[in-house]
């Protein structure tokens, strides 16, 4: 979809290598760092907010205040208070608790989803654009089938052969991301192809999957992340959201699509309860989407006010 | 010219061959014997046997695919196990809900993305250009069932402009129909608003910045004419390939938000299908909206011509 590319001789390309570690040179490190902080804040701040929600996903165990399963009937759906800060669910168990467990979840499910695209998608790109040919149509053909059927679609195609539950819906985001991947890391192997270092590399005797491991994979690491990052918040959103369905993860599971659909049930009498696992949500893709779009900018900086 | 158009939708046989395929092999998976199922777990092997042949599930699965295929070719896609409707029925009542939900949807992001869109790349950097692409950020990262929910909370239970939920159909009057859709549609089109945004305001930059437009401003064209004369029209050819991609997302995202606000369409009946375990429902509804999204993006690159005389008469298009 974008217009004019700037053509960039086919020399090598400083942009490549070592840009995630270098702050502008000849200042004292203080500033050189924090500089670069402030420029990249999208970057630090996304990671910093991501990194927190993992380690609050280690620690559900000690920090939460109560067990996400105790239940208290004398005291259910209550407002946020001291004891409670996200107040409690229908069955008196303490929301801030099951959204602690929640993370655990969705970040295990979206990154399984995210690592098995990426994985396949790496694999499939990366050899359909060295091989061309049959192979190449026939794969571009097949994951764009997969173009076809929105996520939820697929979703529930899974869910009719193995049941509800989180392998379908890994399986279904795995798939639905798929293309994406395929499409990167292939179009980026049609552009690497014709360098001189790939002809280097073949003159000097090396064999095709070194060619494509050891030459040809290092240049998809860039675009990758970034489109790991932004592949997570789409995962996470799906993740919730089918859960939310009632297709994969199931009740009394703290998770927080789950406890979204218990919610929307007691909406006006406790709206809080709805409000906290959503937060929970918007605050995990917010914070990915600002990772992969830092990642861009540093990755691309022609690319800036895009 | 007439080589591209007949290319393009000649492509679309192979995927539509696939998807075939693979909701096919779908049916085929889903655990348990359908001939099993209808006749009951009581029933003797031999009436089993029996259905199982009057069906040709004993026939090998290729021969099964092709007659599954023909049926499909004339309009059969099966029929519901319990309310014994035929799918297209079915799909027939509920898509209208579907479809008026997904172009209300299209209409509310349309409506925020092209004037912020264009401001944005008008006057990029400026606060208003920072002001929506954080709200774009924003919006991006919103979860649509949990901004349904929210909606409802709001305007529904708190200020009580909106019901709550429930559809209204057109024939009590397009007000209450209106008034029923306008939270679902929303909830829909934020999403999609922000794609289309970023979408239009990287194409206005990318084309603010070529030199037909420097040209044009240095002849003495007016700024307003310049942008809407020159710069639009060449913008919103490729945005118009986003909006039929669209258009097949809203089309999926329609379940949750249906589910959300039991709003009684296409998204709805298949999510109750596959829960109720209904599955012949589930499979036609999955094929159908696959096919509707494959044809979506057909008849888009098909009016590509229309709008691009640049593609019409076979020029280099290497600017996109």
């Amino acid at each position: 979809m974008r217009a004019v590319e700037p053509r960039v001789a086919a020399a090598p390309d400083p942009r490549r290598r070592g840009v995630l570690m270098a702050p502008p040179p000849g200042r004292p490190r203080f500033w050189r760092v924090s500089r670069w902080v402030v420029k990249r804040w999208t970057l630090v701040v996304g990671l910093t907010v991501v990194i927190l929600l993992c380690l609050m996903a280690l620690a559900a165990g000690t920090i939460s205040p109560f067990s996400p399963d105790m239940q208290n009937m004398s005291g259910t759906l209550q407002p946020p208070s001291r004891l409670h800060p996200f107040g409690t669910d229908e069955f008196g168990r303490d929301v801030l608790s099951r959204v602690f467990f929640g993370t655990r979840l969705t970040l295990l499910a979206s990154g399984l989803a995210v690592l098995l695209a990426v994985l396949a998608g790496a694999a499939i790109g990366l050899t359909a654009g060295y091989f061309g040919g049959i192979y190449d149509a026939v794969s571009g053909r097949v994951t764009d089938i997969f173009f076809a059927f929105p996520v939820v679609l697929l979703a529930i195609a899974f869910v009719s052969m193995l049941g509800p539950g989180e392998p379908s819906v890994v399986v279904a985001i795995a798939l639905a991301s798929l293309p994406n991947f395929v499409r990167v890391s292939r179009s980026a192997v049609l552009r690497e192809r014709e360098l001189e270092y790939v002809a280097a590399a073949h003159a000097a005797g090396a064999s095709t999957p070194y060619i494509i491991i050891r030459t040809l994979l290092p240049n998809l690491i860039g675009p990758l992340m970034v489109l790991v990052s932004l592949g997570f918040a789409y995962a996470v959103l799906y993740e919730a959201a089918l859960s939310f369905l009632g297709l994969g993860a199931q009740p009394p599971t703290p998770e927080w699509g789950v406890m979204l659909s218990s919610a929307r049930d007691f909406l006006f009498q406790s709206p809080w309860y709805a409000f906290f696992p959503g937060v929970s949500i918007f605050v995990l893709v917010f914070a990915l989407n600002l990772v992969g779009d830092g990642l861009r900018d540093l990755l691309d900086p022609y690319r800036h006010n895009r | 010219m007439a080589r591209y158009l007949i290319w393009r939708a000649v492509s679309v046989i192979p995927t539509l061959a696939g998807i075939t395929v693979l909701v096919f092999l779908v049916t085929v998976f889903i655990p348990g014997d359908p001939a099993q199922v209808l006749a009951g777990a009581e029933a003797p092997p031999e009436v089993v046997a029996g259905l199982r042949h009057q069906w040709g599930l004993d026939q090998p699965v290729y021969v099964r695919y092709a007659v599954w295929v023909t049926n499909i070719a004339s309009g059969n896609l099966g029929e519901s196990y319990f309310s014994h409707q035929t799918v297209l029925r079915l799909v027939g009542r509920a898509f209208p809900v579907t479809l008026e939900l997904a172009v209300l949807s299209l209409l509310i992001a349309i409506l925020i993305a092209v004037p912020s869109g264009i401001i944005s790349a008008v006057k990029p950097s400026s606060w208003f250009d920072l002001g929506a692409t954080a709200a774009g950020f924003v919006g991006l990262s919103i979860p649509g069932f949990w901004l349904g929910i929210m909606l409802i909370y709001l305007f529904g239970a708190e200020l009580r402009w909106l019901p709550a939920g429930g559809f209204v159909p057109l024939s009590r009057g397009l007000g209450a129909n209106l008034r029923s859709m306008i939270l679902p549609a929303i909830a829909l089109g934020t999403f999609a608003s922000t794609q289309l945004m970023r979408y239009l305001r990287a194409g206005m930059l990318d084309v603010l910045n070529a030199d037909y437009i420097r040209t044009a401003r240095a002849k003495g064209v007016a700024a307003a004419a310049v942008l809407v004369r020159h710069a639009m029209r060449n913008a919103l050819i490729p945005f118009m390939t986003v909006l039929g991609v669209q258009m097949g997302y809203l089309l999926g995202g329609t379940v949750i938000t249906e589910s959300v606000f039991a709003l009684p369409g296409v998204g709805r009946l298949v999510l109750n299908a596959i829960l109720n375990r209904d599955y012949q429902v589930a499979v036609g509804i999955i094929l159908l909206i696959a096919a509707a999204f494959v044809l979506v993006n057909l008849v888009v690159d098909l009016l590509y011509p229309v709008l691009d005389p640049r593609v019409r008469l076979g020029q280099s298009t290497s600017w996109r």
